[in-house]
Order: structure tokens, then sequence, then C-alpha cells
């Protein structure tokens, strides 16, 4: 209880001694001035200044009220007061609550309260960003302009993109969770139905084959169903889906490649026309010099015959690079087929032997067969492939050879390789021209010069069709000492080819 | 005699082929395409034909078919002449009856005259069509 005019302590317990620090001796000379900080006395003393105007009766409740200690330091407080009259005078009567454990269990309630905040502040802007990923995700999916579908190890759709139900003339919600051999069909190229065991999807799900690709080119093509009926050719890769080692799923990417066949056609029609029509001059003015030189239309005189062997010469060097250039794009379009057989090597050298024998014969050059005791041994590939490679060899070392030099034409197996080679003692290639020697129209110096005539083209379509059948050409050569060409060509295409001939049989 | 239709569009060729022909000896009549191929061989049925396959109206593969369908026909030996040279139409022209078949631009001239020798000269018959 405090003097309202001096704000002297007159009556005060024991509890407010011990709050502040002080004995009851100290704290009977203390005034109001004396326990509050310095900040706060302008309330402190207003409130007396109010009392003391005669407001009678009026509590006040001062709450969170800083007070300093007899050491200095500051807690807080509760404080409720009121105006009490004794013996004439009047005094403020104030009740003091030490509210520090309250102020600090609020405290760590707000921090909690605070924290829990930020936390869930933070998980709403994690739900965001997942929400946003998601639909992200989502989005990137739909618009993919391929045809995705995903199925579960049973074989369920349990995902079609847009691009897969508008190609296929499905909803999503019409097909997740059935199997997908029930909403569309696989045809082959020829449209006979590809049983199911035998669709990439159930080859991708029963891990047989990891993954399935076939592009516009290759030979293989599906063709997908629609909810029609109706067919389309696709393009597809379809892929297992895995978790650790284990197939829980598969994932069939394709596209509609209708247009891409059309193209495909319309350059292959283009390509074939082009040729009939580059080719039909030429062998009309081929077959007119001829009929010239066999004299039925009247004997020439010597310089006419002269000119008139000059001009088919040059024909002939027209119809061959014709020809050649046809071969790259019908190469390049991947047309030409592969076709595998069994191929004997003593029988392919003793043919080729055959066919080059006129051309040797005329330059003077001898061809050897080296092939050990002309022993026999087979190997599985394209034929013509194979012999047209070997014939652009033959025909490159007769040509750069000089009369009286011979080729020499061999095989041998190593391991599971088969190394054909053929050398001769000509011209060679000059080592600085050596890495182009396998470009297109590239000729050697030394070749050009001794021979007009060619094209450039011969070892550059031996190199891609070597690519055709996974074989392998190379060369070894020195200047004026001649050139060794090489061939190697696996003895068996692949071992899934074998396997596949096994099933058959 | 022996007699020798050749059914080709261009006039060159056929002049190239008649010449040789002629000198052999052989009779020869030209058609400039299948339809008129196969109205020449209803008139009077020649003992070989040399044919054309891209020819305008009508192609060579019109008058295989003609062939095949006529049994009094279908022993006529043909040989393909033609500028296309992709396996499928050489396949598709000896499935469809062709005895042989030259891509034009590769061959002497002197090389058709002498198959066409082997043919009527009896030193190479020509395979029945099915």
């Amino acid at each position: 209880m405090a003097d309202l005019a001096t704000k002297k302590f007159y009556i005060f317990n024991q509890a407010i001694c011990k709050m502040l620090g002080y004995s009851r001796k100290e704290f009977e000379k203390l005034g109001v001035r004396d326990i509050h900080p310095e900040k706060d006395l302008p309330y402190v003393l207003g409130q007396f200044e109010r009392q003391s105007k005669g407001a009678i009766g009026e509590n006040i409740l001062a709450e969170n009220m800083p007070v300093k200690r007899k050491d200095g330091s500051i807690f807080y407080t509760n404080i409720s007061a009121s105006r009490v009259k004794l013996a004439k005078r009047m005094y403020l009567m104030g009740i003091f609550r030490d509210i520090t454990e309250q102020r600090r269990i609020n405290k760590n309630l707000e921090d909690a309260k605070v924290a829990a905040r930020n936390v869930l502040e933070d998980l709403q802007v994690e739900k965001k960003s997942l929400a946003y990923a998601k639909a992200k995700d989502e989005a990137l999916l739909a618009s993919i302009g391929d045809g995705v579908v995903a199925t579960n190890q049973a074989g369920k759709i349990v995902l079609m993109n847009k691009a897969a139900g508008r190609m296929l003339g499905w909803s999503a919600k019409q097909v997740t969770g059935r199997l997908f051999v029930e909403v569309w069909q696989v045809l082959d190229e020829k449209g006979n139905l590809v049983p199911e065991a035998k669709r990439p999807v159930t080859l991708a799900l029963t891990g047989k084959i990891t993954t399935t690709t076939t592009t516009t080119t290759t030979g293989s093509g599906y063709f997908y169903t629609r909810k029609d009926g109706t067919k389309f050719p696709v393009a597809l890769t379809v892929t297992p889906v895995l978790v650790g080692n284990k197939i829980i799923g598969a994932i069939d990417v394709f596209r509609d490649i209708t247009r891409e066949k059309e193209i495909e056609k319309l350059r292959l029609d283009f390509l074939s026309l082009a040729s009939h029509q580059l080719r039909t001059p030429l062998s009309g003015t081929k077959w007119l010099i001829e009929t010239i030189q066999r004299g039925i239309i009247g004997e020439l005189n010597p310089k006419q015959k002269e000119y008139i062997n000059s001009i088919y010469q040059i024909n002939e060097r027209m119809i061959r690079l014709v020809s050649d250039m046809l071969d790259v794009l019908m190469l390049e379009s991947g047309v030409t087929a592969i076709k595998k057989q069994e191929v004997s090597v003593s029988k392919i050298f003793e043919e080729l032997l055959l066919m080059m024998e006129p051309a040797s014969r005329d330059k003077g050059i001898m061809l050897c067969n080296l092939l050990k005791n002309h022993k026999s041994f087979f190997l599985e590939t394209d034929l013509q492939i194979l012999r047209s490679i070997l014939e652009c060899f033959v025909s490159n070392a007769i040509n750069y050879s000089q009369s009286g030099q011979k080729v020499f034409l061999d095989a041998k197996e190593e391991s599971d390789l088969v190394v054909f080679s053929v050398k001769d003692s000509g011209i060679g290639i000059p080592k600085e021209e050596q890495k182009s020697i396998f470009e297109r129209f590239y000729r050697a110096s030394n070749a050009k010069a001794l021979r007009p005539t060619g094209t450039g083209l011969g070892l550059n379509i031996a190199k891609m069709l070597a690519e055709k059948i996974n074989a392998k050409v190379s060369f070894e050569s020195q200047k004026n000492k001649g050139s060794i060409f090489y061939l190697c060509i696996p003895k068996r295409s692949s071992r899934g080819v074998k396997e596949k001939e096994k099933i058959k049989n | 005699m022996n007699s020798i239709l050749i059914v080709e569009d261009e006039d060159f060729l056929i002049r190239a082929l008649e010449d040789n022909l002629t000198a052999e000896g052989y009779m020869v009549d030209f058609a400039i395409n299948g339809e008129e191929a196969v109205a020449k061989i209803g008139k009077k049925k020649p003992s070989l034909i040399l044919l054309d396959i891209l020819m305008p109206k009508s192609d060579g593969f019109y008058v295989l078919g003609e062939l095949k369908k006529n049994p009094e026909w279908k022993l006529i030996p043909v040989i393909v002449l033609s500028n296309l040279g992709e396996d499928t139409m050489i396949k598709q022209a000896l499935e469809m009856g062709a005895d042989d078949y030259f891509v034009k631009s590769q061959h002497p001239i002197q090389e058709v005259i002498e198959k066409v020798k082997d043919y009527l000269e009896g030193r190479k018959a020509a395979k029945s069509r099915p």
C-alpha cells in the first residue's frame, strides 16, 4: 500500500519484499518510484494522479507491468490496485503477481504456435509445389505428342495419355484398369494379327525381350487397331518398367507413321521413276552406238570408228554413274532388303573369278585364288551384298594394276569371323589420301590420273553395304607397291537369328 | 519364219532392236503399249516377245497377265527389257511368267540378240506358265 500523495510505501507484506529482493527495513524506505523502470513511471504516477483526483472505486488492472528488483533486474507482474482510505489519508493498495513463469509458459506456447504455424506454412508450400509438380507431370504426359500407354505387371492399363487416346480412339477413363489386349490389337506388316504372346508389351512384361523398337524404315512394321477397327502404322518403343530388378509393368510409346509411310513411298516411287527416266536415254544411246559398231548399217572410216568408240565409253561412264548413284540412294533409304542365306566361300570365289575373268584378261592381269586347297567353309549372310563388295574390291584391284601383275583373293576363318582379302601390286593409295578413300566421290590423285572415268562411288558403296551386313571394310596400302583390302564379316549374323531358326525347325 | 514382237514405247530403242534383229534374219513387228501388243498378238502370234515394262496406257505387267490367261499364248517366250532395276520388279515379272529380265542400260544389245537366238533356235526352252 502506498501513500497516494507521497507515493511512499506504507503497509506491505513479506511476499513483496521477497519478490523484489529487499528486507523489510529496506523496503520501508522505498516508494513507488523505486520499483518501476524509468520508462513506466509516467504511466504509474499518472494512475496515482487519477486516483487522487477522486475517481472513487475504480479498480486498476495493469497487466504485464515491468517491475525492478533491488539488483536492477526486471520482471513482469500483473498489478491490481484500488484506492483505500485509512485514517483520513488516501492510499493505493496494489497486489502484485509475479507472472514470469506464466509469461515463460505463454512464450513457449507462443513459440510453439509460431513453430507450428511455420511448419504448417512449409507444409502448405510443399503441398502446393507437389501439386504443381504433379500437375506439371500430368500436363507433360498429356501433351507428349507420342502416345503413351503404361500397364502394370498383370497387363492392365494404368495410364493412357491424350495422344494415345486420340490415336486409338479411346478415352483414358474407358480403358484404365482394363487389359491392354482387350483394348487394341497389333497387326504385322502383312495385316496378320500378332498373337498376345508375341506382342511387344507381353514380351516386355515377361522379360523375354527388354525393349522393342520399330521405326519408319525398319522392315518389321506394326499396325495398331483403333476402337472402330481401322488400323494405322506405328513406330513404337516398348520397355519394361523395372523397380530394382523386378518388372512391375511396361510402357508403350508409339506414334502414327501414316504420313511418314506415304512420304517414304513417294520417295521410293521417285527413285524408281528417276532410275527409269535416267536410264532410258542412256540405254538408247548405248544400243544405237553398238548397232553402228556392229557395222549392220554400213562401215565407218577409222576416225569415225575412233570417235564412236569414245562416245560409247563416255556413255558407259554415265550409265555407271547413274547406276552407282541410284544404288547409294537406295541404300540410304533402306530399301535394300537383307536376305540371309548359307554362303559357300569357295563357291563365291569361283563365281567371282568367272565373272571378273574377261576384265582381267583384257588388262593382262592374272586372278589367283589363294583359298587353302579351295577347301570350303560357310557363312550366313546376304549373298548379293557380299558379292557386290568383293566385286568392287576385285575390279579396283584390276583397274589399278598394270599388265602382267597378279591379284590374289583369299579368305580365312578367325573365330566367329571370316576375313576376305583382295591383294594387288598396283599403284596403291598415297598415305595422305588414305583417310578419305571411303568418302563419296573421293578418288585418289594417282587413281584419277590412271583412270579418269571412275565414279568415286565404288568403295563408298562397298562400305555402306558392309555396314548393312554388320561387316567391316579396311585396307593396307603403299603408294606404287599395291593395296590389300579386307572384309571382316561375322559368320552368323547374330545369335538371335540362329535361335529363331531352331524354333522354326 | 520366226517373228518377234517388240513392245516398247521409245522409238530409238525399237529402231536399235529392229536393225539388229533384221540383220539376223528375223521378222520384226512392234507395239508401243500393252493394249496394242495384245491386239497384235491376237492377230498374229509371234515366236517371241521383247517386252518393256513402263509404258503409257497399259504396261508390261498387263501383257504378262493377258499371256497367262490364254492357253495358246502361254508358251510364247517373253524377254523383259526394262530400265526398272529393283529386285521386286524383277521378281514380279518372273513370277508373272517372263522368261528373262534385262536391265537395258546394263547389257549390250548383242547379249539380248544372243538370248533371242537361244530361244528361237531351240537352245533354250521357255518355261511353261502356270
